[in-house]
């Protein structure tokens, strides 16, 4: 059950950061809850109980190097840290968007599959 | 690649030890203030609103202990943590540890004894001279590594076992003597060894006679109560001994394998 409950978060984790990556890639630079809340809207529960979760998430793409940061002034005049996207945080964008892409094709044929088709 | 970057910035990041907690805090401020803004925006009265806006962020503990997971190297810093808790049960066991230590010069010892009387008994010169001085340099090797901790740290050493700055201070000119002492008296004891081997068992037996009760106990009394040194003469003579008789059996090794390879033909 722990492994499933982690593997479970891994995969959150990893969709989350895609998420991240694609919402500052189309928004531009974003502070932390405007982050969030734009990833509330389109995704609906992934972080409507939990959004600190996505600060270790970018803590991590920032040390992947994917995204960068910067202390600035919101549109609130309140001091907010801005992420913004890296080029290597577009390549990464490209290539994990293909990959899911790939993926979520393989996924959809196998279970659109029928045994006739199979013979 | 990436993974190389992010160990990368963990590694730095454990290294100088920086904690990202300022930052993390900061942002979860800011973070609560513009939730709290968003709830009061849609028409709920502050207090509430601040409080759905902390029971929507999530367990703030839970996301500290996971932000710094991510920040450093969660398991080196086990490790370190372990092995500094080693170090510390080890120097306050000193009389286990140092038994531990012996042992090994033992157990190097009899497996000297072994291989140098396997290579007299097939009369190689060479390989006795190989095997004698082989264990000789391995022992030295793992009581130099033994005595490292004790040379860098004493004064941590004997704080283990006393707050009393002068017991501190007796105690650090004993363990800095201990140090070396290892390599000498461990390595005595692999001589002698390799000698017995190199059918030459009553020379070591005989010196260390000599060295411990005509050298060593005359001249830590003498160290000890003739002059000032007190306790730390008696460890200086035991040093002295080690060293002497250490010198006087590798002396006569070489003088053995060198005559043994004139007597013997070479293989």
């Amino acid at each position: 059950v722990l492994n499933r409950m982690k593997q479970k978060k891994d995969v959150q984790q990893g969709t989350l950061a895609l998420m991240v990556l694609k919402t500052i890639d189309v928004l531009g630079p974003l502070h932390g809850h405007a982050i969030a809340r734009r990833i509330e809207q389109i995704s609906g529960e992934l972080l409507s109980v939990n959004q600190g979760t996505l600060y270790p998430v970018l803590l991590r793409l920032e040390q992947e190097g994917a995204i960068a940061s910067d202390w600035a002034t919101s549109e609130n005049n309140r001091r907010a840290r801005f992420y913004r996207l890296t080029r290597a945080g577009h390549k990464l964008l490209e290539t994990e968007k293909r990959d899911w892409e790939e993926t979520a094709a393989i996924i959809a044929w196998f279970f659109d599959v029928r045994t006739e088709d199979l013979t | 690649m990436r993974f190389v970057k992010r160990l990368f910035a963990r590694v730095r990041n454990s290294a100088v030890n920086r904690r990202g907690d300022d930052r993390l805090c900061e942002e979860i401020q800011a973070h609560l203030a513009m939730q709290t803004e968003d709830y009061v925006r849609a028409g709920i009265a502050p207090a509430e609103a601040r409080r759905k806006a902390i029971l929507k962020l999530g367990a703030v503990e839970a996301i500290r202990e996971e932000y710094h997971a991510q920040e450093g190297l969660p398991s080196f810093a086990n490790m370190l943590d372990d092995l500094r808790y080693a170090f510390r049960v080890l120097g306050k066991s000193s009389g286990f540890s140092i038994t531990a230590v012996l042992i090994f010069a033992l157990g190097i010892s009899a497996a000297t004894a072994v291989l140098v009387g396997r290579a007299y008994g097939r009369q190689s010169a060479r390989g006795l001279a190989f095997c004698g001085w082989l264990g000789i340099g391995i022992n030295s090797v793992v009581m130099v590594i033994a005595g490292v901790p004790l040379a860098l740290a004493p004064a941590g050493i004997a704080g283990l076992y006393s707050t009393d700055p002068a017991v501190v201070a007796t105690a650090v000119p004993l363990i800095l003597i201990i140090a070396p002492t290892m390599i000498g008296d461990g390595g005595q004891r692999v001589v002698a060894q390799a000698l017995r081997g190199s059918h030459d068992a009553w020379f070591p037996t005989a010196l260390h006679m000599i060295s411990y009760a005509v050298i060593m106990v005359p001249l830590g009394w003498a160290l000890a109560f003739g002059s000032d040194f007190g306790v730390t003469g008696l460890l200086l003579a035991i040093a002295f001994a080690s060293f002497a008789s250490l010198g006087i059996l590798s002396a006569r090794f070489a003088w053995i394998t060198r005559a043994l390879r004139r007597q013997w033909p070479r293989l």
